[in-house]
C-alpha cells in the first residue's frame, strides 16, 4: 500500500509539474490567443483600428474563434492559468 | 536666379498631393497642375481620392492632351471588392459548417473603425505600385483635410502594431513546435500576410516623405480656410512631412500671405468658373509664374 501511495506520488509528479513541454505548451497556448485577441478584439468590445487589414487572417483563424471565444469569456480562475503557465511554486 | 532654380526642383519632383478644407479648389488645381505638366511633355496622372469626385467636372468632358490620364477612385467599391476577394478565397479554406460565420465576420469590416482610411492608403498604394513607372508624374487629389491628415499619420502607426503582430505569432509558432518537439520550418500564411502589409505601409512611409513627393496645401481668402489650412500643415509636419508650398487660391493681390515663412502659389480669383481644359490652363500659367 505504501509502495502504491509512493507510486501515484511519483507519477503524478512526473505528470502534472515536471512536464516541461507541457508549460511551453500553454506557453504557446497564450501566445496564441494573445494573438487572436488582437485580431478579434472587436469581439470583446475593443475597437480595432486594423479590423480591415486582418480580414485577410480569418479565413485562417476560422477553426480557432468558438474556443478562443469560450477561453476567453469563461476564465474560472486566475491561479488557474497562472500554474498552467509557470508550474507549481 | 533663385526662382528659376526653385522652378526646377518643383518639376523635378514626381508625386503631388493636394490637400485642403473642402470647397477651396483641390480639383481644379489639380486638374491645372496636371496640365501644367502635360504641356511641358511629362506623361501626367491626376487620381481623384476625394469620394465626392469633381475631376471630371472640372475637365468637363473636353479633350485632353494624350500624355494626360484622370482616375477617379471609387473607395467604397473599392472597399466591397477586396472584402468580395477575402471571402472567396475564404470558401477555399474554411470548412462550409463555420463559412457563413465567418462571411459575416469579413462583412462588419466595412463598417469598422478606419476602414476608410486604410482603404484610401490601399488605394495609393496600388496606383503607386501599379502606375509609378509608366507616368513621370503623378498628381493626388486627396479628401478634405482631416482624413488627408490621419491617413498620412497611419504609416508609422500601423508598422508598429503589424511588427508586433508578426512577433506575436511567430512566438506562439515557435513555442508550439517547441512543445512538439518539432522544427518549427512551415512557411506560414499568417505570417506572409501580414508582412505583405508591413512591407505595404513601408512603402508609403517612404513615398510620404520622399524626395520626389511634393505635398501642397491650399487655402482661400477668409478665416475659416486659412485657420484650417494652418492647423493641416501643422499636422503634417508633426508627422514628418514637409509641406513646401501653400496655394492661395481665389486670392487677391492686396492680402498679405498668411505663410510668410512658406513658398505661396498666387491664383487670382477669375471673373468666370475655371471649367474645362482652356480655362484650366489660364490656372496651370499662373501656378508656373509663381513657382
Amino acid at each position: 500500500m505504501k509502495r502504491i501511495k509512493e507510486f501515484m506520488k511519483l507519477f503524478f509528479k512526473g505528470a502534472i509539474t515536471d512536464n516541461a513541454t507541457d508549460k511551453i505548451d500553454a506557453s504557446a497556448k497564450i501566445h496564441n490567443d494573445m494573438f487572436l485577441t488582437s485580431v478579434f478584439s472587436d469581439k470583446i468590445s475593443i475597437p480595432n483600428p486594423l479590423y480591415y487589414y486582418y480580414v485577410e487572417l480569418l479565413p485562417y483563424l476560422a477553426e480557432e474563434i468558438k474556443g478562443w471565444e469560450v477561453r476567453i469569456t469563461n476564465r474560472k480562475t486566475i491561479l488557474g492559468r497562472a500554474i498552467e503557465e509557470g508550474g507549481e511554486p | 536666379m533663385k526662382k528659376a532654380e526653385n522652378r526646377k526642383v518643383f518639376h523635378e519632383k514626381r508625386f503631388f498631393f493636394l490637400s485642403g478644407k473642402g470647397g477651396v479648389g483641390k480639383s481644379t488645381l489639380s486638374s491645372s497642375l496636371a496640365l501644367l505638366f502635360s504641356q511641358k511633355g511629362f506623361k501626367t496622372l491626376v487620381v481623384s481620392l476625394d469620394p465626392a469626385h469633381s475631376l471630371s467636372i472640372a475637365f468637363a468632358d473636353s479633350a485632353l492632351p494624350p500624355n494626360l490620364s484622370v482616375h477617379e477612385i471609387d473607395i467604397e467599391k473599392e472597399m466591397k471588392n477586396y472584402l468580395n476577394k477575402v471571402k472567396k478565397d475564404a470558401e477555399k479554406i474554411v470548412s462550409p459548417v463555420i463559412l457563413e460565420e465567418i462571411k459575416k465576420q469579413i462583412e462588419i469590416a466595412y463598417y469598422s473603425p478606419g476602414a476608410f482610411e486604410l482603404a484610401i492608403a490601399d488605394a495609393i498604394y496600388k496606383i503607386y505600385k501599379n502606375y509609378s513607372n509608366q507616368y513621370d508624374k503623378i498628381i493626388f487629389d486627396t479628401a478634405p483635410s482631416g482624413y488627408t491628415v490621419r491617413l498620412m499619420t497611419v504609416p508609422d502607426l500601423l508598422e508598429n502594431w503589424l511588427k508586433h503582430m508578426i512577433n506575436l505569432r511567430r512566438k506562439a509558432l515557435k513555442l508550439k513546435a517547441m512543445a512538439e518537439l518539432k522544427e518549427n520550418d512551415e512557411e506560414d500564411p499568417l505570417i506572409s500576410i501580414l508582412e505583405k502589409r508591413l512591407k505595404e505601409t513601408q512603402t508609403l512611409s517612404h513615398l510620404f516623405s520622399g524626395e520626389e513627393t511634393e505635398f501642397m496645401v491650399i487655402t482661400n481668402p477668409g478665416r475659416l480656410p486659412i485657420e484650417i489650412a494652418k492647423k493641416t500643415v501643422k499636422e503634417l509636419e508633426s508627422a514628418g512631412i514637409n509641406v513646401e508650398y501653400i496655394i492661395l487660391n481665389k486670392w487677391k493681390e492686396k492680402i498679405p500671405s498668411p505663410f510668410p515663412h512658406k513658398k505661396t502659389i498666387f491664383i487670382k480669383e477669375l471673373p468666370e468658373e475655371p471649367i474645362g481644359v482652356e480655362k484650366l490652363k489660364k490656372i496651370a500659367e499662373m501656378i508656373e509664374r509663381s513657382l
